[in-house]
């Protein structure tokens, strides 16, 4: 893995693995949506809307694997100076953002016919919502620095500081959920996620499979955006030395 | 006399100087406080009821305040490029600058909250109030001094140093909140003030040592 | 057909939350490929106006 830590390196492996994640995203996605549109039954209790399901948690689960790859490609920043380590956190940052924000939308969504309103402080969107904040913190530090690997380096450790907050926060938001939630909604919640049969559980793997490809695809052509800017940067520097 | 005793020496008796921005922080948190009850009415019920969460969310803010100051003056009078030179760890600085900064913004807030949680409704919770808020104001403190190490010399520093230390908030407001709130509900407060102290034991040590870390990498680059 | 798209009276709930998630990666996509044409014109230009030095 460290051999194709070097950016030159990473560019000829990355053409043919971007492929391979996109074509197998593609049909992922063709397959999933068939499953979760139409192939799934309706809920016992939810009807139609547990479809919505099948967009959101694997949407969840993205955003938290996003976030966790973006603590471990930290170290490999902070402890070895891997630069390619850095420049994905960079650009896999606004990818996470943006899971996060499927997630809390398709949840939000999902909520009104479920329990009847937009927003409910279940654990589970409240981690989410924090989680965003995360995401948002390392991308505005990342570009917060004229001297641009200044940015990926404060990046690099406030995505550590953050990964080993991650589990502090899951932890106090799950116990402050069931501090405060009257007995009825936390019931409630329970129903909302239905006990997954097969017939369930097969389009929400499916669906975590097509989102997993596209992530990839999409740190791939993004990775490859940093390193081009960096010799953009390198180029017009040598420029304005003469 | 070590880097650490000589920082809260030299911070304590330079904070003369700076007296209004340290003023400020409690000022407020006064402020902060009594500000809610005009803006949700004098209901006992309600008041007490969120009393505890006012508090702590007040207390949050007010930590807030003095963070863009924490490294900035030793940054620029080149204190800190001496400090990283110098052989005595760069932990022992920071723990210094967290001592007299919770010294100076942290334990007025901590002595103040018993009188002011009266004016909210909640009597007789000065106890745990106290004990909540001591780890609570120490940990506003250990986080604000991380985020500030991060942002030290960023564009829109302070702004950015608030969104990167609110989740590192998050489980102290929370823990703080319901330890006086199990308190008020007549509920064993001991899990969350155990969790905040133990949140505190953890972050003591670590702290220091990272917010050491990263300011070394801010000045060697 | 028409029922099946009517999705039991959610139809607004399932297809505005599948055509947002739709919208937010269609976003992403198009924003990454926007940025590697956009970089590599500039790179192009930096590119041959340091030939014409």
């Amino acid at each position: 893995m460290f051999h194709y830590a070097n950016p030159k390196r990473f560019e000829k492996i990355s053409r043919p693995v971007l492929w391979a994640a996109g074509v197998a995203s593609a049909l992922f996605f063709a397959w999933g949506l068939y499953l979760a549109l139409i192939a799934s039954p309706p809920d016992y209790q939810q009807s139609e809307t547990v479809r919505i399901m099948y967009i959101h948690v694997p949407a969840a689960w993205m955003a938290m694997l996003a976030y966790s790859s973006m603590g471990m490609a930290a170290v490999g920043m902070i402890i070895w100076k891997h630069l390619l380590a850095g420049l994905y956190i960079r650009a896999i940052a606004p990818v996470g953002a943006g899971f996060t924000a499927i997630c809390l939308i398709t949840g939000s969504i999902w909520g009104e016919p479920t329990w009847g309103t937009w927003w409910v402080w279940d654990a589970r969107l409240t981690s989410v919502l924090i989680l965003l904040f995360l995401y948002t913190g390392v991308i505005a530090l990342a570009d917060a620095y004229d001297d641009r690997d200044k940015g990926l380096m404060a990046a690099s450790w406030l995505s550590l500081i953050g990964l080993i907050n991650l589990p502090i926060i899951k932890f106090s938001v799950d116990w402050w959920n069931t501090l405060h939630q009257p007995a009825s909604i936390t019931s409630l919640a329970k129903i909302a996620e239905p006990s997954l049969d097969s017939s369930m559980l097969v389009p929400l793997l499916v669906m975590a499979a097509a989102y997993l490809g596209l992530f990839i695809a999409l740190a791939i052509v993004r990775i490859d955006n940093e390193i081009a800017a960096r010799r953009i940067e390198t180029l017009r520097v040598r420029r304005a030395n003469g | 006399m070590n880097a650490l005793t000589a920082t809260v020496k030299r911070d304590l008796t330079g904070a003369w100087r700076h007296i209004g921005h340290f003023l400020m922080v409690p000022v407020f948190f006064v402020l902060a406080t009594v500000l809610f009850p005009l803006a949700i009415g004098t209901e006992a019920q309600l008041l007490t009821l969120a009393a505890p969460g006012l508090l702590s969310v007040a207390a949050l803010f007010s930590a807030l305040l003095p963070l863009d100051r924490f490294f900035e003056d030793d940054r620029r009078d080149g204190t800190l490029d001496a400090l990283v030179l110098s052989p005595e760890p760069l932990a022992l600085f920071v723990a210094g600058r967290m001592l007299s900064h919770w010294l100076l913004t942290g334990m007025p807030l901590v002595l103040i909250a018993p009188a002011l949680s009266v004016m909210l409704g909640l009597t007789g919770y000065s106890g745990y109030i106290t004990g909540a808020l001591i780890p609570a104001t120490v940990l506003f403190g250990v986080a604000g001094a991380l985020g500030a190490a991060l942002t030290l010399g960023a564009k829109q520093g302070s702004v950015l140093l608030a969104l990167l230390i609110v989740p590192l908030y998050i489980p102290v407001l929370i823990f703080c909140a319901s330890a006086i709130d199990c308190a008020r509900g007549g509920e064993s407060a001991t899990t969350p003030l155990l969790l905040l102290w133990a949140l505190l034991a953890f972050a003591l040590p670590a702290a220091p040592l990272v917010t050491g870390a990263i300011l070394k990498w801010q000045l060697k680059g | 057909m028409a029922e099946y798209f009517d999705m039991a009276g959610y139809a607004a709930y399932v297809w505005s939350a599948y055509g947002i998630t739709l919208g937010i990666i269609l976003a992403m996509i198009g924003a990454s490929f926007w940025k590697k044409v956009r970089l590599k014109e500039a790179e192009e230009s930096l590119l041959t106006t340091n030939e014409h030095e």
